[in-house]
C-alpha cells in the first residue's frame, strides 16, 4: 500500500472525519486520486476479511469495525508498513530519543534509521531547533558525544510536556488500543511504556483524589512521566527551587509511591520541584496571605473586564462565578509563573461558541501589567472561558447573540435600505447599525461593527465582507447564511437586561400615545414591538377568528323561545358557564336594548347581542343560537330574528377578526338562510366556517 | 388635505358600530377616500368631535336630543352593514366636506 493510503487508513481507524475533498487538499492530489486510494484500502481490507469503508454524504468516509477487527487491522498494518515516518513523526521521535534515551545519538545514524537523505534530515533538524528555541533550548552536535539538548532542565521538561501535549493531544492512558493506532502515540509508547503510563496514572488517582477532573489527572500524569524519564537518564534540575513546600501530604505520598514503584532515588530538590508542579495543577486554597489578596484582586479585575466587554452582568451573578474562578485563578497564576500550561481538548469549540468571552479574557491577559500573562496559551484562556460561559448561560437563557453590521450600497440609499430591511427580516440576528453609500466608506472605521454587507466590491476594508446583489433570493440567502456561519466568532452577546429597560419604556410611550384607547394602530405597533424583542405572540389569541372562539359548546340549534329577552338569556348561557361573562352582563344587554331600541339587529334575521366590556366581561367569547320560528326584536325591517349571536368583547379591537367575519356573513343573505335551515350542529358549522359539506354520492 | 373624522355610534360602541365601520371602510377604499374611523357608544359620542357621525336609524330620536355641533353631519342607516346604503348616503356628505 502507498504511504498516503496507510495514512488515510490510520485516520479511519482513529475515527477521525475523513472526506475526499479535504484529503485532496491536504495531500495536494485530486479527489479522484483519493478515491483510488480508498479503493486500494478497500482491497487491502478485503484481504483481511473485514468490512469495507462506507461513504456517506454527510460524514464522508467511515470505517466501522469491532474492537477485535480494529486490533487485527492495526497489527497487520504495522507489520506491512516498513516503518515509514513522516516529518512530524520523525521530529517527534528524534526529540523523544534525545530526551529519554541514554544512548549517544548521531545524525547519520538517524538518517539510516528513518531512511531519509541527509538534506531531509538537515531540514528536520532545522525545524526541531526552531521548535525548541522558544524554550531557550539548543540542539547541538558534539564530535564524540553526539547530539545533545542544551538548556535549563526545567525548560526542557516544560518543552517536552508542551510538545507531547501539542503533538498527540491529551493522552487517554486507559485506552491502549487508541495508543497503538495513532502513529504518534505509538512512537511515544516506545519511550514511555503503557505499563509506566498506567502505573503513574493509578498512583495519582489513588493519592491525589481531590482532583476529580480527569484532565488535571491526565496532565499531572504526563508531567510526572516526563519527570520520571528525565531522572532515569540522569538529568536533574540545576537549581534548588525556592518554593516553599505547601505541605500537601497526599502529593508527597504520591511522589514517594512513584519513586518506590520505579526504584528511583529522588533528591530532595527534585521532590520539592515535582511537589510544586503537581500542586500548581491542582485547584487549591492558598495559604499565603499576600498571594491570597493578589489573586482575589486579579479575579475581580478579570470579571469586571469581561463584564465591560461583553455587557453580561457577571458581577451581579452572585458568588458562584467568583468562587469557582478564584480557585481556578490561584492554580492558574501559579502555572503561569512557572510556564506550565495545561492542554485543553475543547479549546477550538470554546473559541467558536464563546468567542466574545474568549476574546475579552485574551485582551485582559494582554493588558495585564504583569508581562508573564502575555504568554498565556489559548488553552488556558479556554479554561477561564468555561467559568464565565457557564455563568452567562445561567444569567439569562434568553441572551440574544447578534452580529453588528453595516450595509454599503453603491446603487443609492433606497436600495441599501431595501437590502437592510430584507436582510433583517430573513436574519433577525443581524443588528444593522447603518446603511451607507459607497462614498461614506471611511465612516465604517468609526462604527462599532464587525461585518459588512455590500452591493459592490470594496477595497481597503479589513472587516469580513460579503458582496451580494441588493435583491435577496434563495441563493443569496444561502450565501449570507454561510457567511454568518463562517464568522460565528464575531457574534456578540447582548445583555437583555438593557433591552428590557428599553422595551419597558417603549411600552410606556405606546400607552401614552394610545391615551387609553385601543386602536388597530396601537395593536399593530405593540405587535411589532413584541416581535422586535423576540417575544412571540400568538395572534390567534390576540385577534382570534370566528372558529377560534366559536366551539361546539357555543352553538344552539333551533331552540324554542318566547321572546327576545329569553333569546338573549339563552344564547348567553355558554359564555356564562365558561365564565367569559358574569351574570350582570346579560342584564346589561337587555337594559341597553330597552333603552336604545333594537340596534343589535344588524341584518335581516340577524342580531348581535352585546354590552360593554365593563358590564362584566372576563374574556373574549362568542356564542350563537338559531330559532326556527324567529323572535321579534321590534325592528322595523329585519324582524323576525332567527339567528342571535352573543358577543363578549374585552376592548374595542380584539374581536376585530370575529367582527369582519360576521359582517361578511350579514352581507351574504344566502349563507344566513342556509344557517337558519341547518338543523344540526355539523351542518351549521360547515356552512358557517365555509367548509364544503361532505359529498353525497 | 386634512383627514376627515368619522365616528360610528351604537348602544355599546362595540358591535353594530364596529360592523358599520368595517362596511364603511370598504366603501371609502372603493371611493379612494382616506379617513380616520372610530367606533364608540352613544354616551361617549357627544364628547368626541368628528366630521361625520354614522349610526343606526333607531338612534335618531336620541341624537336629536343631543347638542351636536352644526359642522358635524349625522348619517342614519337602516341597514348598518349595507355598503350600498352607506355609499349612497356618504357620497354627498364627503363632497360637501371637500373630501371627495
Amino acid at each position: 500500500m502507498k504511504s498516503r493510503s496507510i495514512e488515510i487508513l490510520r485516520r479511519l481507524l482513529e475515527d477521525l472525519p475523513v472526506d475526499s475533498k479535504s484529503l485532496a487538499q491536504e495531500f495536494r492530489v485530486s479527489q479522484r486520486t483519493i478515491r483510488n486510494d480508498i479503493q486500494e484500502i478497500n482491497d487491502y481490507l478485503e484481504q483481511l476479511g473485514v468490512l469495507e469503508i462506507q461513504n456517506s454524504k454527510e460524514q464522508g468516509y467511515i470505517l466501522q469495525l469491532s474492537q477485535e477487527q480494529q486490533h487485527a487491522v492495526v497489527k497487520n498494518l504495522y507489520a506491512f508498513n516498513e516503518y515509514y515516518l513522516n516529518r512530524k513523526e520523525r521530529i517527534f521521535d528524534l526529540l523523544l530519543t534525545l530526551s529519554f534515551s541514554s544512548k549517544k545519538i548521531f545524525v547519520n545514524q538517524m538518517e539510516e534509521k528513518y531512511q531519509v537523505s541527509k538534506s531531509t534530515m538537515d531540514q528536520d533538524m532545522r525545524q526541531l531547533r526552531k521548535l525548541i528555541e522558544a524554550y531557550d533550548i539548543q540542539a547541538v552536535s558534539l564530535p564524540r558525544e553526539g547530539m545533545k539538548l542544551i538548556g535549563s532542565e526545567q525548560s526542557i521538561r516544560i518543552m517536552l510536556f508542551d510538545y507531547i501535549n501539542e503533538t498527540v493531544g491529551v493522552i487517554d492512558f486507559t485506552n491502549e488500543l487508541k495508543m497503538e493506532i495513532s502513529p504518534l502515540k505509538r512512537l511515544l509508547t516506545k519511550y514511555i511504556t503503557p505499563f509506566e503510563m498506567q502505573k503513574v496514572k493509578d498512583i495519582i488517582a489513588h493519592y491525589i483524589c481531590e482532583i476529580d477532573e480527569d484532565i488535571y489527572q491526565k496532565q499531572i500524569a504526563l508531567f510526572m512521566l516526563v519527570w520520571l524519564k528525565r531522572l532515569r537518564v540522569g538529568e536533574y534540575i540545576d537549581t534548588v527551587t525556592s518554593e516553599k513546600n505547601h505541605g500537601q501530604q497526599n502529593i508527597a505520598h504520591c511522589i514517594q509511591q512513584v519513586a518506590e514503584t520505579f526504584q528511583l532515588s529522588v533528591p530532595e530538590s527534585e521532590r520539592a520541584y515535582i511537589q510544586f508542579i503537581i500542586s500548581s495543577f491542582n485547584m487549591r486554597e492558598l495559604d499565603n496571605p499576600f498571594e491570597w489578596t493578589k489573586i482575589q484582586f486579579l479575579t475581580m479585575q478579570l470579571i469586571q473586564h469581561v463584564e465591560a466587554q461583553t455587557h453580561i452582568p457577571f458581577t451581579a451573578s452572585g458568588r458562584d462565578l467568583f468562587t469557582g474562578l478564584y480557585q481556578h485563578m490561584a492554580a492558574f497564576t501559579n502555572r503561569v509563573a512557572h510556564d506550565i500550561q495545561i492542554k485543553n481538548p475543547l479549546t477550538e469549540e470554546i473559541k467558536k461558541d464563546y468567542g466574545k468571552i474568549f476574546r475579552s479574557i485574551q485582551s485582559f491577559m494582554v493588558e495585564e501589567i504583569d508581562s508573564s500573562f502575555n504568554r498565556v496559551t489559548d488553552d488556558e484562556i479556554a479554561f477561564l472561558t468555561i467559568h464565565f460561559s457557564s455563568v452567562a448561560i445561567k444569567i439569562n437563557k434568553l441572551l440574544q447573540p447578534s452580529y453588528k453590521c453595516v450595509v454599503v450600497c453603491s446603487h443609492g440609499l433606497a436600495t441599501g435600505n431595501l437590502l437592510a430591511v430584507n436582510l433583517k427580516s430573513s436574519f433577525p440576528q443581524l443588528d444593522i447599525v447603518a446603511v451607507l453609500g459607497a462614498g461614506d466608506l471611511e465612516i465604517v472605521d468609526k462604527l462599532d461593527v464587525d461585518l459588512i454587507f455590500t452591493t459592490s466590491p470594496l477595497s481597503s476594508i479589513t472587516l469580513p465582507t460579503l458582496e451580494l446583489s441588493p435583491i435577496l433570493n434563495k441563493h443569496t440567502k444561502e450565501e449570507v447564511k454561510q457567511f454568518l456561519h463562517a464568522n460565528q466568532g464575531l457574534m456578540r452577546i447582548v445583555s437583555t437586561e438593557q433591552k428590557y429597560t428599553q422595551f419597558f419604556n417603549q411600552i410606556l410611550s405606546l400607552i401614552e400615545k394610545s391615551a387609553g384607547n385601543v386602536s388597530p394602530e396601537i395593536y399593530h405597533e405593540l405587535k411589532n414591538l413584541f416581535q422586535k424583542n423576540h417575544l412571540r405572540v400568538d395572534m390567534k389569541e390576540i385577534l382570534p377568528m370566528l372558529k377560534d372562539v366559536l366551539t361546539d359548546r357555543h352553538i344552539f340549534i333551533h331552540e324554542p323561545c318566547e321572546d327576545w329577552r329569553q333569546a338573549i338569556e339563552l344564547v348567553a348561557q355558554p359564555l356564562l358557564k365558561q365564565r367569559n361573562i358574569n351574570p350582570e352582563y346579560i342584564t346589561a344587554m337587555i337594559e341597553t336594548l330597552e333603552e336604545h331600541g333594537p340596534y343589535i339587529v344588524i341584518g335581516k334575521n340577524l342580531a348581535l347581542a352585546h354590552a360593554r366590556p365593563e358590564d362584566g366581561v372576563n374574556h373574549l367569547g362568542l356564542s350563537v343560537a338559531t330559532f326556527k320560528e324567529g323572535v321579534t326584536f321590534h325592528h322595523p325591517t329585519f324582524d323576525p330574528v332567527k339567528i342571535v349571536f352573543c358577543l363578549a368583547a374585552t376592548d374595542s379591537y380584539s374581536h376585530l377578526n370575529v367582527m369582519r367575519e360576521l359582517v361578511e356573513l350579514i352581507n351574504d343573505e344566502k349563507k344566513v338562510e342556509a344557517l337558519i335551515e341547518a338543523d344540526d350542529l355539523h351542518t351549521f358549522k360547515n356552512i358557517l366556517f365555509d367548509q364544503s359539506a361532505p359529498m353525497i354520492h | 388635505m386634512k383627514k376627515i373624522n368619522i365616528l360610528f355610534v351604537c348602544g355599546a360602541g362595540l358591535g353594530s358600530s364596529f360592523a358599520a365601520q368595517m362596511s364603511t371602510e370598504d366603501v371609502l377604499n372603493h371611493l379612494g377616500v382616506e379617513a380616520h374611523l372610530d367606533h364608540v357608544d352613544i354616551s361617549s359620542a357627544v364628547s368626541m368631535p368628528s366630521d361625520i357621525i354614522i349610526t343606526a336609524e333607531n338612534f335618531r330620536s336620541q341624537f336629536e336630543k343631543f347638542n351636536i355641533p352644526s359642522e358635524t353631519t349625522i348619517i342614519y342607516l337602516n341597514n348598518i352593514v349595507s355598503k350600498a346604503e352607506i355609499e349612497e348616503k356618504i357620497t354627498p356628505v364627503l363632497k360637501e366636506k371637500g373630501a371627495l
